[in-house]
This record gives C-alpha cells, structure tokens and sequence, in this order.
C-alpha cells in the first residue's frame, strides 16, 4: 500500500496519519505525548507497520516537536502549524473563511480567502487560553478533561471566572466553588473564560467570516464549541478529522511537493533504542542548547546550535 | 585614556558619532563585543525584573567593559528633537547603571537635550568634561581640535546615517533573495543580533531578504499629522512612520513590526498601528520579544509568516 505520511508531534498530543496517494486517509493515530515524543512516535510508527506494511512515498512533519520528527524519521517537508492546517481544512472545506484552531498550548486563528491564508494570529507567550489551561482547571476539580464539554452543556447560568492567566482563574474559581456555585455553571463559565480570553488575545479587530472551522484537540469539547458561538454569534464546524488536521496537513504539504526519493529513513528505525539529551555548547558566550539523539552509541542527529559546529556533524 | 561605549541602545543609533567625536579628541575608544547569552544573563541579574530587555542588555554590555576603561560614555539623553522626549530609562540611564552595577570607573553623563542646548555645546561639554582628567592632559592634539570641527563632523555624519545603519549591521547583503520583508522597530532590539532572536538570519535561511529603514525627517511630520495626536516619543515616530513607509513601497511584500515586550511606549505604538494603518493591505504581522530563551514560538510564526506570502504568489 503506498502514500503519504503525516506526523504532528505538539506539546501535549502526537498526531500520525497515513494518506493514500490521492489524499484519503488509509490511518491515524492520536496519542499523549506524555513528555517522551521520540517513545510515542517509535510506538506510533510501529503500529501502523504492524496493521498496514504500507510504502511510504513522502513524509511531512509538522508541530512544535516538528524539528525532531524530523531528525528522527527523516521528513521531506518540514512545515508550521498555521500552513498545515490550512491545508487540510481547504482540502475539507474548500470555501472555508476562517479556521480556529486550540491546541494543548498553543492556540491560532487563520484567516483565509480564496484558498489562500492572508492573515493569523497565536497566542502570546503564555498558555491560558489552551489546552493545557483546561487541563489543569479539570484536573482542579477532579474531572477529566474529556467530561468537560458534556458536563458544561449542562449549565443553567454560567459563573464568570477570568481566564486572563490560570492563576486567577484558579483563584476565582475556588471562590465560586465556596460561594455554592454548582460544578456544571463553573465549568460552563471555564469554557466561556477561555473564549473570551482566546477573541481578545487573537482576534482584536479581525474579521471572523464564515463557513468557520474549529481545529485542534480542544474542538472536542462542545462546551467551548457552544461557548464560541454564544461570543460570535455565528455558526461553527467542527470537520470529521479535527485532531488529527495538522498531520493530514503535512501529509498535503508532502503530497503536493510530489518528492521524487523520499528521505524516510524506514521503519526499522523504530526497533532502535533511541535517547536524546542535550547541552550547552561552551565554543562562544552563546552557549546555544545542542538537541542530540543517540541509537546506541552512535550520534543520529544534532540541532540546535547557531553555527552549525554540532549540527553539521551527523 | 580609555574610553567604552556599552554597545547597546542609543549605540545602534549614535554609536559611530560618538566613536569618531571621541576619537577626535584624541581619547582611545573601546566597544563592548556584540550582545551574547552571557552578557545578557550578566546584565539580568543586576536588573530590577520589570526593565526592558535592551535596558538588561546595556547592563551586561557595561559589565563588559567597566574593568577594562578609565570612563564609560552614558551620556542623559533627553531629547533628540524639540517636539519629543526619549523613554524616560534613557533620561535615567546612568542614575540606573550607577545604582545597579558596583565598582563603576567614571561615567560620562553629560545631558543631551537639544530644546535647551544645540549638539555642540553637548560636545563642548563632553570635551571640558574629559579635560578634568589629568591623563587626558598629557595629549595635546585633542586641544587643537576645535568644537566647530567635532560638529561638522556630527553633521556630515547625520546625513549618511540612514543609509550606513542597514550596511553596518549587516542587514543588507542579502539583497538577491526573491521575497523581501520589512521589519520595524527599535534599532537597539530589531539590530541586536542576538536580542532579536536571530530573526533576521532565520529569515535569510528561508531565503527572504531584510530591509530596515528609517524615514526621512519631513515623511515622519506627514506620518504624525495623520494621526489623532502627534506622538511625543521619538523613536515610537519612527516606528509608526517606517511601518506607513514599507506599506506604501511596492518592493516590500510583508512587514514584521518587533516589539519589545517589557516597553511601555511599544505596547502602545502597536496598537496605534493596528488601529490607524492600513495594515490589512499587505501581510503584516507583531512579534513581541522578551527574555525567552527557546526561539521554536518565533520560527513558527516567521515560517508561517513567509509561507503564507510565498503561498498567496503561488497560488493568485
């Protein structure tokens, strides 16, 4: 079986797909990176071997683990989120305005026309407003993230909780929680705080168009959904696939590079005993961070160093 | 005598004047090296957390140079023009360098405030200031030195700095790339290698080129009078100029504005660019910089940044 492989490694989920050659997804994969991507991807890489023994024709990588997906399995295209997954909701979507995309922690916003990206945003440096902000207040509570959009559909009168950083957030919603308040008005007014915090970061004058696509792991939960559509006042769609768009984008981006000699490194890789680790150079006051992965005792790949001292090595 | 210069803030502005008006007076100047994650982490740990990150930078640049020189040049820079004030941690810089770092040599701080004094009596100033000392003294050529002759100098070097601030900070030599980007902001962030996070380069390996320009004098007046209320910090005028200037110039496909996190005057210009440019005509994009030492959040915005004009010329 041949295609197209795309692999996502984010912060908080790996993403891996298989593409046929014109595009349909053969398989994929949605895991917890767990902190141990090179482990999750080996694991991720390996099943798909298992189920399929597919030829793979290209490779494309994206996330922010996307440098070492790379290094790794060796991909021929190395691409950003925001390209990825417009990519795959134009392929899905083709008249598609506007793509919200939430993800463990970063969170995006891509406005396109005619096919063609013309503007974004991302959050700032902190995380409120992600995944990992509803996470963390879930696991507050003694939930798991997943109840959270079910239990929050259930809300009367959502509290008002600020979700401008999740310090106060926590602060705030203990408060409600001794004011009496009832789980499902606090959680529903979780999911409100991280909309409005999401619109004021991200969308501050920016005209939000429809057909509007909601992306990314957070799009599972409909609380946030609803909470969005309350804010917007507009109609949003949730695509079939939509945790896995940013891997099915990279598949795209590989697929249309049409990649004559792929530079998959092959699957046996995976049976390998992979550690990474890393150090700060001492060559000049720079002291860049040197990324290194190791197969036994044998140096694969180096990165991360300005000069290409370390890099250019392997 | 030895002279330093902290190569950092008004340096990416002055720093040539200043070099050669001292040189003519006949005093051996040294520069700090270029900023590196060393005097960065130097200069942050003697600074008080809510400074800016060029501020914490000059910090580190003075620790560079303090054991090596006789006085450091840290002149009160007030004004620069008659209608606008500098941030007021320019007006301070010296009181700040004093009160952080100990074991100081002399610093020169003479006021530069051009509404109450012309440039040359800055220099006049300068020069009686360093006369003071009894081993600058012993050299006579800096007496035959006029202060007329240090202030043509100040001019003819005026005149060409626009133009020489791309070439010495090697900003231009990669003209033959197909997409051309803007970039504004400050000089001391936007032309530190290291402080603006290898922006630049990583944009030259993605085959873009860079072009850093300051608007003319008379632009930046029309600029102002467009605007509710004419802006009363220099460099914030030049910011918003230079931004109305790339969206008007055809050869520039997409503009980055730099800003630095932690400056109050910044926070403000990019709004007030958002709200009264018509950025929506060309890509344009914010990026705000701060002590973050991992550039991956960066890369991914400049990368999508560039994608997005290369895909909109591939696809239109």
């Amino acid at each position: 079986m041949q295609g197209y492989l795309g692999i996502d490694v984010g912060s908080v989920t790996t993403k891996v797909v298989f593409l046929s050659k014109k595009g349909a997804i053969l398989w994929s994969t949605y895991r917890k990176t767990m902190g141990q991507p090179i482990w999750v991807l080996q694991s991720a890489l390996s099943d798909l071997y298992h189920e399929l023994t597919p030829t793979v024709l290209g490779v494309g990588a994206t996330g922010s683990g996307r440098g070492l997906a790379s290094h790794l399995i060796g991909a021929d295209v190395v691409k950003n989120e925001i390209t990825s997954h417009a990519v795959a909701a134009i392929r899905y979507y083709p008249d598609v305005q506007t793509i919200v995309e939430i993800g463990g922690q970063d969170s995006k916003l891509i406005l396109i026309r005619d096919g063609v990206v013309i503007d974004f945003s991302m959050n700032t440096v902190c995380a409120a407003g992600t995944g990992s902000f509803l996470e963390h207040q879930a696991s507050r509570l003694g939930l798991r993230v997943e109840e959270l959009g079910t239990i929050a559909l259930n809300a009367t009168s959502p509290v008002r909780i600020a979700g401008r950083c999740t310090v106060f957030a926590e602060s705030d919603m203990i408060h409600k929680q001794q004011m009496g308040h009832n789980l499902e008005d606090i959680v529903a007014g979780l999911c409100d705080a991280l909309v409005r915090n999401y619109l004021n970061n991200l969308s501050r004058g920016k005209d939000l168009r429809e057909p509007i696509l909601f992306q990314g792991g957070v799009a599972a939960n409909h609380g946030i959904k609803t909470s969005l559509e309350k804010e917007l006042k507009k109609e949003i769609l949730v695509p079939k696939y939509f945790s896995i768009m940013g891997a099915i984008g990279a598949a795209l981006l590989a697929l249309e590079c049409e990649v004559k000699a792929t530079k998959f490194k092959g699957f046996r890789i995976f049976s390998h005993h992979l550690i990474s680790s890393s150090f700060y150079c001492d060559g000049c006051p720079n002291t860049c961070g040197v990324m290194e992965v190791r197969d036994g005792n044998e140096v694969i790949a180096r990165w991360g160093d300005n000069c290409g001292k370390w890099s250019s090595t392997t | 005598m030895r002279i330093g210069i902290p190569q950092g803030l008004l340096y990416f502005k002055n720093g040539r004047l200043w070099k050669r008006n001292l040189n003519a007076l006949g005093i051996e100047v040294v520069t700090s090296p270029e900023t590196t994650e060393g005097i960065l982490s130097d200069g942050i740990r003697h600074s008080v957390c809510d400074l800016c990150l060029p501020v914490k930078a000059f910090f580190g640049h003075v620790l560079a140079l303090k054991d090596n020189v006789d006085c450091l040049f840290i002149p009160r820079v007030i004004r620069v023009e008659p209608d606008a004030f500098l941030c007021p941690k320019f007006i301070g810089l010296p009181d700040m360098v004093r009160a952080a770092i100990r074991n100081l040599p002399r610093i020169i701080d003479t006021e530069f405030n051009i509404k109450e004094k012309p440039e040359a009596v800055f220099w006049q100033e300068v020069r009686r200031e360093l006369k003071g000392d009894r081993k600058m003294l012993l050299r006579g050529e800096a007496e035959a030195i006029s202060t007329n002759e240090i202030l043509r100098c100040a001019q003819n070097d005026r005149k060409r700095r626009n133009d020489k601030i791309e070439k010495d900070h090697r900003l231009q030599k990669f003209s033959e790339h197909k997409l051309t980007v803007g970039i504004a902001g400050r000089p001391y962030l936007v032309l530190d290698n290291y402080l603006n996070k290898g922006v630049v380069r990583y944009m030259n390996r993605l085959g873009v080129s860079v072009v850093y320009q300051t608007p003319e004098k008379n632009y930046i007046i029309e600029t102002m009078s467009m605007l509710p209320k004419w802006i009363y910090w220099s460099m914030g005028k030049e910011v918003v100029s230079s931004v109305r200037r790339m969206l008007e110039d055809e050869s520039i496909d997409g503009i980055i504005l730099i800003a630095n996190a932690g400056c109050g005057p910044d926070s403000f210009m990019t709004e007030l660019i958002d709200g009264t440019l018509p950025v929506h005509k060309k890509p344009y994009m914010s990026l705000s910089i701060d002590e973050h030492l991992s550039d991956a959040g960066l890369q991914t915005r400049i990368e999508a940044f560039v994608d997005m004009i290369e895909r909109k010329f591939k696809y239109n």
